[in-house]
């Protein structure tokens, strides 16, 4: 482990590395402050980018835009009352009531220090559970991962936004998108309808721009106008005194980290859900509840650091069992793909440099956006008041170009054109992209090890309800499956 | 409202005739072949029917409107702070931006990319957005420089250059 942390750690000597930590740095500020976009259409179009990258200078470019998008978000929305991404929601409760009473600057105070101790709780906590977690991966073999991709699936169906059978649907389709094109397990080519583009399937770039960021710019522009319109605030001092506000509320802070890194653990929750249950933890137990809403710092402390304590524990079902904690690390796991890592149990075993890349790159980042954030503050929050007619033909050139240079054929382009319109029905109509994107990620991945493990069994199907870990992922599935109904009825029982 | 007058009733009728369709096709490959597509679309095809029945009788699946938290009051505040300061709402309309879309990638297969990028910016801005002149110039000419040293000098991307410069399409 201490090897793989060494060769992680010599890459911060290389001056690209520290560059490209600096670029996601500010990548994901800008995205992160601008409402609407967020970090998982930034992740999208950067993927393309990469492209001849060593993995490890990846990872730690990857790690530095998702470590910067929660503060960057948190800056919009103290200063001009607009969440740059929906898990800073909570923090415009506090945070632009904070500003109105020219304690902006103290409140971005409180925001950056809480962000990147927020974040490292996260990452310590994950620190601690990798060595536990790898010895339980262990223990999994091609039956134990197929029920673990379908526990995920069916447990981010039931988080993720919407109805659950929804959620369903949408993994479903995703798995059928993964089976598009030639299966080397069976050597036949599946639902191509005669298309020789179709022999490879639909390529994860253009897939995963569509999906997340031209959908976003057809939402964005179908809401029109300028992202924001508040009245910026005037000069931002104090941002010291936020600073200690943090330490003054240490038991907050603590508790709003502790629920940040429990939900990210959660397969599909995310960061709204950290979010929020952080900033009520901490009215319901504050001493002065009454504060809440109206400027108490205490109410930025467990929004931002619950926030970004979520990005440790969501990291870890994603790196150890290739289940990804949030949207992000769905992107993520398309780019661990793009860059031959295989997402699941292997991964954590065998790639612990890269693990260990995305640590020290979320550390760095979280502390340098928190620095840089609070410099240049005032100029980010200045960004939202720019009009979306801008940033949509910007981004949408990066995105058809970025498809396109995937591997130079045009139809990468049709793709992603495609599916961008596709997930914007999607969402509208209720269902989950990340549903889609994790059975389209995962689903040739379950296919072989569902076959694998008919292989080992000689075809008998008992070997998924024979092996402890496969038959207790099977009895949680099914536990999950009937929750809505467990629900309804304590519901019913109550009234 | 009628069922009918919903785009998520037409949605979730999309995605079960395409299920069938996938299901059905299932079938010609060999055993082993079909078995997690015939699966899983079945299943699908299950799940979107049950989708169908719910948006006419919305009470029966109400139980799948699964609140594991207030989790989704975060994207929702989100939208109605959005909403709150947007000056023009909602309306521009969705088929408008992916005409839009479509023009442009039509443009970039009769030109290429490097000069359907400049043309798309700037009609974009102009006529979409009602941006000054000025900005549309500037906006065009940096978006289009970014490009241009970003895929072409740096990663070296040798991009599409249009049918009418002689390019051929990959076979499709």
């Amino acid at each position: 482990m201490l090897e793989a942390l060494a060769t992680a750690w010599g890459y911060l000597g290389h001056v690209n590395v520290i560059l490209l930590i600096f670029l996601g740095c500010v990548i994901g500020l800008v995205f992160g402050a601008l409402p609407g976009l967020g970090g998982v259409v930034a992740l999208a179009i950067m993927l393309p980018f990469t492209y001849g990258w060593e993995p490890m200078a990846a990872m730690f470019f990857f790690a530095a835009i998702m470590g910067a998008v929660p503060f960057g978000g948190s800056i919009s929305a103290i200063l001009i009352n607009t969440p740059g991404t929906a898990p800073n929601a909570a923090t415009c409760f506090d945070g632009y009531p904070m500003a109105q009473r020219g304690e902006g600057g103290k409140a971005l105070g409180i925001s950056a220090t809480a962000s990147g101790l927020g974040a490292i709780f996260g990452l310590v906590v994950l620190l601690i559970l990798i060595p536990v977690v790898r010895q339980v991966i262990m223990l999994f073999g091609p039956p134990e991962f197929l029920m673990l991709v379908l526990f995920g699936l069916v447990t981010i169906a039931f988080a993720a936004r919407g109805n659950m059978l929804r959620g369903l649907i949408s993994g479903g389709l995703g798995i059928f998108i993964s089976l598009i094109g030639y299966s080397s397990v069976f050597g036949v080519l599946r639902f191509n309808f005669g298309s020789e583009f179709l022999w490879d399937g639909l390529r994860l770039v253009p897939f995963l721009i569509g999906i997340f960021a031209i959908s976003e710019l057809i939402n964005l522009s179908v809401r029109g106008g300028i992202i924001a319109g508040e009245r910026m605030p005037g000069k931002l001092g104090g941002v010291l005194d936020g600073a200690k506000e943090v330490f003054r509320n240490k038991l907050c802070f603590f508790r709003s980290s502790a629920i940040g890194t429990t939900i990210g653990l959660i397969p599909g929750v995310g960061g709204t859900v950290a979010n929020f249950l952080g900033y009520v933890a901490a009215m319901q137990t504050s001493k002065h509840r009454e504060l809440f809403g109206k400027g108490n710092p205490e109410g930025v402390v467990a929004s931002e650091s619950s926030n970004n304590a979520k990005d440790g524990g969501a990291l870890l079902p994603t790196i150890a069992f290739g289940i990804p904690g949030s949207a992000e690390m769905a992107v993520l796991l398309g780019a661990f793909v793009l860059h031959g890592l295989v997402p699941g149990p292997i991964f954590l075993r065998d790639q612990l440099d890269i693990v260990f890349a995305l640590i020290l790159g979320l550390l760095l980042s979280n502390i340098i956006a928190s620095t840089f954030g609070l410099i240049a503050g005032n100029f980010l929050a200045r960004l939202t008041t720019v009009r979306v007619s801008y940033i949509i033909p910007i981004v949408l050139v990066v995105c058809l170009v970025g498809s396109f240079a995937d591997r130079g054929n045009l139809w990468d382009v049709a793709v992603a054109l495609v599916a961008g319109i596709f997930g914007y029905a999607l969402v509208k109509s209720g269902f989950s992209t990340i549903c889609l994107v994790i059975g389209y990620i995962l689903g040739v991945i379950a296919e072989r090890a569902f076959h694998m493990s008919l292989m080992i069994s000689y075809g008998s199907y008992a070997i998924f309800f024979t092996q402890p870990i496969s038959l207790a992922l099977f009895i949680l599935i099914i536990f999950v499956l009937l929750l809505p109904f467990i629900g309804r009825a304590r519901a019913k029982g109550r009234s | 409202m009628k069922i009918y007058r919903k785009g998520s009733f037409w949605f979730t009728l999309l995605v079960l005739i395409i299920a069938l369709v996938l299901v059905s096709i299932s079938f010609s490959y060999s055993e082993r072949a079909r078995l997690i597509p015939l699966a899983v679309g079945i299943v699908v095809s299950i799940l979107a029917i049950l989708v169908l029945i719910g948006e006419r009788y919305p009470r029966l699946i109400r139980g799948f409107d699964v609140s594991l938290t207030d989790f989704t009051r975060g994207d929702l505040e989100v939208e109605r702070r959005m909403k709150a300061v947007s000056k023009r709402g909602v309306g521009t309309s969705v088929r408008t931006i992916c005409a839009w879309i479509a023009g442009f990638f039509l443009l970039i297969y009769l030109v290429g990319f490097l000069i359907a990028i400049p043309v798309f910016v700037l009609l974009f801005l102009k006529i979409y957005g009602h941006i000054r002149w000025l900005n549309t110039l500037v906006v065009t000419i940096v978006t289009w420089g970014i490009i241009y040293a970003m895929f072409k000098l740096v990663m070296k991307v040798d991009l599409f250059k249009g049918i009418l410069f002689g390019e051929i399409t990959p076979p499709i």
